[in-house]
């Protein structure tokens, strides 16, 4: 079981205005996993992440959920699968903020099931929880810190009771502390609901905390995929050079 | 050569805008019949794109109807016809002003802050949020918009209706003289009930033209701050160019 693949990504490229962000990307996830996506800033890493839950439709390529190919699928059927299958926290945390943080986490079940008043406030009670908050469900997110939106984003992500969870960038422009705090609540998650996550960044610390196997994006392919200690001590020189924020290497700066 | 392409792809991109819009709307249409789920959202839209309407559209229609009064009014004195001013005011006001000049408020002020709204949520992610969610935005966004505009549009132009043909008639007393009695009463003649439900139909289209403009710019915005800004923009003029065009044929058709 431990290696059954969950995610299976075959020839993905995407071009804005003639610019190839994915350029024929090949790979696949497995079940149960914490992988990491490495890469600088503005490679692609959230527009990858956009096209494994269908987001965004890619110019080629095939992406497997399963033993299903979302790509060809109408916004209907990919709809389905999100529903059932995944939960994404954004990188600012993407709150609505007409609605407050109680009525965030409490969305996708008012709109997506026939679940009473009262199981969805405990639904919500339990999700908020599992991210360390309390109390807080009558605040507009207006009023909340970074961290705090990232959690409460997190809690509306899991409130489906996700089997795929991606996330964006988690920690970015958060302080080392806060940003550790998420690192942690990630693991917590992980350990509380066995999911195969998928972790975009290019926070290293954020990697070396949560992910179990690191791959490298650059150029619109993955460089470099291996188990994280293994991926730390490669000889490959766009990982040697990443890892190291050297300005000299095959990695162009701009 | 290259000014022939530059021709094609433009009409090719406005031939896709259409396209684009009609799409939005019939997904509209087809959320619309679970609209009755949802009454909670509309009935926040109708309080926000008409009651905070209310001000800015009687302070117009006041106007506008002591403009006609003034402008109607010397005209008829010239023939000694000052009691049929309320005719003048009435049949301009419900067949064409009322609707359009309500429909233009609408969009400078509700079409517009329904672009700017969804372009931030478009741009801040918060669109794409919703659909990992498997929340369709059309159906949590758009829909409601579209229903509480087309029900609120026929309520304000009424309103513009009614404060102009007041502002109207405080002219024709003030400066002409006219009697109440006989202002009312040539209106009540000349004014027919197909005047006023052609002014009502208007307003509903012109409402649906406002949400369907409002939403469709909105979700199209990409580019931050400024990006939201162009689509403002793009979300009045688009609006106000479709409210005089549909309102020639409209015309056109009811009469």
């Amino acid at each position: 079981m431990e290696s059954e693949i969950s995610i299976r990504v075959k020839k993905l490229t995407k071009s804005f205005n003639g610019n190839k962000v994915l350029d024929n990307l090949d790979i696949e996830i497995r079940k149960g996993e914490t992988l990491g996506i490495l890469g600088k800033s503005g490679i692609g890493k959230s527009v990858f992440l956009k096209h494994i839950i269908g987001l965004m439709k890619p110019d080629s390529g095939e992406v497997y959920i399963g033993a299903i190919d979302i790509v060809p699928l109408p916004e209907t059927e990919i709809s389905i699968i999100r529903r059932m299958l995944f939960g994404m926290l954004f990188q600012t945390g993407a709150l609505l903020n007409s609605l407050s943080v109680g009525e965030n986490v409490a969305l996708p079940l008012r709109e997506g099931t026939g679940l009473t008043d009262a199981k969805i406030n405990n639904k919500v009670k339990e999700k908020l929880e599992l991210v360390g908050l309390k109390d807080i469900e009558d605040q507009m997110p207006d009023s909340l810190s970074g961290g705090m939106r990232r959690r409460v984003g997190l809690a509306r992500a899991l409130v489906m009771d996700p089997k795929i969870i991606l996330y964006d960038e988690p920690t970015s422009g958060l302080d080392p502390i806060i940003a550790n705090s998420i690192n942690y609540m990630i693991l917590e998650v992980k350990k509380v609901t066995g999911a195969t996550s998928i972790v975009v960044t290019h926070d290293l610390n954020c990697m070396n905390i949560i992910a179990d196997r690191v791959g490298l994006l650059y150029d619109g392919k993955i460089m470099a995929l291996d188990e994280k200690e293994k991926f730390l001590n490669s000889k490959n020189p766009y990982v040697q050079q990443f890892i190291h924020g050297k300005i000299e290497g095959p990695i162009k700066i701009g | 050569m290259a000014q022939n392409s530059r021709k094609a792809s433009a009409f090719d991109s406005g031939m896709q805008r259409i396209g684009e819009i009609l799409t939005l709307l019939y997904r509209t249409l087809y959320f619309s019949t679970v609209a009755h789920r949802n009454l909670k959202g509309i009935i926040q839209q109708m309080s926000e794109i008409g009651v905070e309407s209310v001000p800015m559209v009687s302070l117009m229609a006041i106007f506008t109807g002591m403009v006609m009064g003034l402008q109607a009014g010397h005209e008829l004195l010239k023939f000694q016809a000052q009691e049929f001013l309320g005719v003048g005011v009435a049949a301009t006001l419900v067949r064409e002003l009322g609707p359009v000049l309500t429909g233009l408020i609408v969009a400078g002020r509700a079409g517009a802050a329904m672009t700017a709204e969804i372009g931030t949520m478009q741009v801040s992610e918060e669109v794409d949020a919703l659909r990992s969610m498997a929340i369709d935005p059309v159906k949590y966004l758009v829909m409601p918009r579209f229903i509480a505009a087309m029900i609120v549009m026929p309520l304000l132009t009424i309103l513009t209706d009614v404060i102009g043909i007041g502002g109207g008639f405080l002219i024709g007393r003030a400066q002409l003289g006219v009697r109440l009695s006989a202002y009312v009463g040539h209106m009540v003649d000349f004014v027919t009930l197909k005047d006023i439900s052609n002014g009502i139909i208007k307003s509903v289209i012109f409402g649906g033209i406002i949400a369907i403009i409002g939403c469709y710019q909105g979700l199209k915005t990409e580019g931050g701050a400024r990006g939201v800004g162009k689509a403002t923009t793009l979300s009045v003029v688009d609006s106000f160019i479709l409210i005089l065009i549909s309102d020639y044929f409209i015309t056109h058709i009811l009469y």
